[in-house]
């Protein structure tokens, strides 16, 4: 796997709001086909990281690169283009419309455009939307609920279901499983395995480390805005929580910077 | 029997009703509509002579067509969850220019009056467009200062509601421009068309216009969608693609035209271009869109609804100067329908979340 060029790239992605620094220099690589976890503790700085990957967030220094290609990710639409789709922790639904119109919202199908005047094809785009609700066996009675009225359990698989929707490359799933009851959760997860059967890489950020164990190849640990861990998934459950719970706490780091430690020691 | 079960078994025929109900009558517009046949009814019940005849009729369908578009316009921007305050002494200054360039001339208007030569008046269609331009690119002013500078839409159109209405009494120096009779302008404000023996003011021919293009827009089009998303949840609205910048100055830049369109209608109507129109015409607006059942929360309101809310506003300060209900006391009921409106409007969003 490491022979392929990786899928996704990112370089020293640094990010700060106001005083707080979320990003301090993280690296992350994604191979084509391969499910990577991301795990660490609240305000480690996960979201903020696939943030940037979406175009959500413009990175303060940083580079990425997309199949070996630097991107220039300066909105969700330029990462849209590059076949990046994501999944956020809030879902990023509109309440106030359908399910079919928040599927398909900044992708409409249009009928016909006039320069900024482009008509909808409201049909083709309802049809579609009960098309993926049911095979992606979605429990909604119909695509022209709003999403207010939805469970949390619905809005949640209406979210994932509109990132796997459009034929992606990349699908970023920030904490997808928490709103979930068990049945759905090993459903997601299901659906985690087929994305990568058809040849997918998918990013799974998740507290549940039972999860990320089941699905992923390999994990990577944030810290305090720093990258502290990024090995394969291996060993059975117990010793895999252990190790990645004594990454997140700080107990264990893999990309201390010795250098400047051991100065400041001895300084 | 006792309460409690009286209270379920009355809730769930209710239900039943509303399962039962076909699509259209459900939609919010309906007890609005209601509310607006039962005022008809009750007015011409009271003063048959008057209520329906031609005259009444057209003043009633004027007020509507003034209000009514202003709302259309606060109905774009209320979605997206902001607000215009400027378009009431917008109409004052619109109306003026419109007036001083037929009148008088581009150069007749500081700061232009230093800079440039004697010019001749201007033609009617030139001076219309050359208005409704210049109120548009308010509009995109307001939108640019709301959506770069994330100035509260409150503060900058109050910004440009002080500024207008000084602009418009320094322009006349407080004066109206009165058109001579029989100026051709005029017949945009004061005509009327024949539709199946009824006639219609021009006015209300173009607010009707104008709802059609507004109601295609926010039903059919993907901008429309897109304005119904960002009051929804701009930031959803925002990470899905959508670009909520050009979508919310597009909805400033309508308001800002529309504000435009009132004042050269006014101008006309009234025959001259004064300072002293359109005083706290923007709440008078804002008040029929929310009558109209538009949430001032953004991302729900319709084209109908905002027509029928200033049909309502209409239709009860016609009725009340029939009746002879003081002014004053036109108002205060005004502000109750007002706040009945938003209350109602509140509970059925809760019982509804
Ligand atoms: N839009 C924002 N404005 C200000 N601060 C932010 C913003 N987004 C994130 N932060 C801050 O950046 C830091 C990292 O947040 P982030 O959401 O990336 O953490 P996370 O690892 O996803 O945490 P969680 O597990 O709770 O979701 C936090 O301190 C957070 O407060
Ligand atoms: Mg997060």
């Amino acid at each position: 796997m490491a022979e392929q060029t990786p899928i996704v790239e990112m370089q020293n992605i640094k990010k700060h709001f106001g005083a707080v620094q979320a990003l301090r220099g993280v690296d992350l690589t994604l191979y084509p086909g391969e499910v990577l976890g991301l795990v660490g503790d609240n305000a480690a700085g996960k979201s903020t990281l696939m943030k940037v990957l979406s175009g959500a967030y413009l990175p303060d220094e940083g580079q990425i690169f997309i199949k070996g290609k630097k991107a220039h990710i300066t909105n969700p639409e330029d990462s849209r283009r590059l076949g990046i789709e994501m999944v956020y922790q809030d879902f990023a639904l509109a309440g106030n419309l359908d399910v079919a119109a928040n599927i398909f919202l900044g992708r409409e199908i249009v009928r016909w455009g006039l320069g900024p005047i482009r008509v909808m094809n409201k049909r083709a785009m309802e049809e579609q939307s009960r098309n993926l609700v049911d095979r992606l066996k979605i429990d909604i009675s119909s695509v022209r609920l709003k999403v207010d009225r939805l469970s949390g359990g619905q809005r949640q698989a209406v979210a994932i279901g509109r990132a796997t929707a459009f034929d992606a490359k990349v699908i970023i799933m920030d904490e997808p499983t928490a709103a979930l009851s068990v049945a759905a959760i090993s459903k997601v997860l299901d659906l985690i395995r087929e994305l990568k059967a058809q040849g997918c890489s998918v990013i799974l950020i998740s507290h549940r480390l039972e999860d990320i164990y089941a699905v992923s190849d390999r994990v990577i640990v944030l810290r305090q805005g720093r990258k502290v861990a990024d090995r394969p998934v291996s060993g059975n459950i117990h010793e895999f929580r252990e190790n990645i719970v004594a990454y997140m706490v700080g107990a264990k780091n893999d990309f201390s910077q010795e250098s400047e430690e051991t100065l400041a020691e001895r300084g | 029997m006792n309460v409690s079960s009286a209270l379920t078994k009355y809730r769930a025929t209710l239900r039943e009703l509303q399962t039962r109900t076909p699509g259209f009558l459900r939609a919010r517009e309906v007890p609005i509509a209601l509310v607006f046949l039962v005022l008809c009814f009750y007015f011409w019940q009271e003063k048959p002579n008057i209520f329906l005849r031609p005259a009444n009729l057209a003043v009633i369908m004027r007020f509507v067509a003034t209000y009514g578009l202003l709302a259309i316009g606060e109905l774009l921007v209320i979605l997206t969850r902001g607000i215009d305050l400027s378009v009431g002494s917008m109409t004052a200054l619109t109306g003026v220019l419109v007036a001083t360039l037929m009148m008088k001339g581009f150069d007749a208007i500081p700061p232009f009056n230093n800079v440039l030569p004697d010019l001749s008046p201007m033609g009617m269609w030139a001076a219309i467009v050359l208005v409704l331009a210049f109120s548009a690119l308010v509009g995109i002013w307001h939108g640019l200062f709301v959506t770069k500078f994330h100035i509260p839409p409150f503060i900058i159109t109050l910004g440009t509601w002080l500024m207008a209405s000084g602009a418009a009494a320094y322009i006349t120096r407080g004066y109206p421009i009165v058109f001579p009779s029989g100026f051709a302008f005029l017949e945009l404000g004061q005509g009327e068309q024949e539709v199946l023996g009824y006639s219609i003011p021009n006015m209300f021919i173009i607010l009707l216009l104008v709802a059609a293009v507004v109601a295609f827009i926010l039903n059919m089009t993907t901008l429309g969608r897109h304005i119904y998303a960002i009051g929804g949840d701009i930031e959803a609205a925002r990470v899905s693609g959508v670009k909520v910048d050009r979508v919310r100055i597009f909805c400033y830049a309508g308001s800002g035209m529309l504000g435009g369109l009132v004042g050269i209608l006014l101008a006309s109507r009234l025959g001259q271009g004064t300072p002293a129109v359109g005083t706290a015409y923007e709440l008078w607006a804002i008040a029929a869109t929310v009558i109209g059942g538009t949430s001032l929360f953004g991302g729900e309101g319709t084209v109908l609804g905002v027509i029928l809310g200033a049909a309502i506003m209409g239709v009860m300060s016609n009725g009340m100067v029939l009746l002879n209900v003081s002014s004053y006391l036109q108002q205060v009921v005004l502000g109750v329908v007002l706040v009945i409106a938003v209350t109602w409007d509140m509970w059925r969003r809760r019982r509804a979340g």
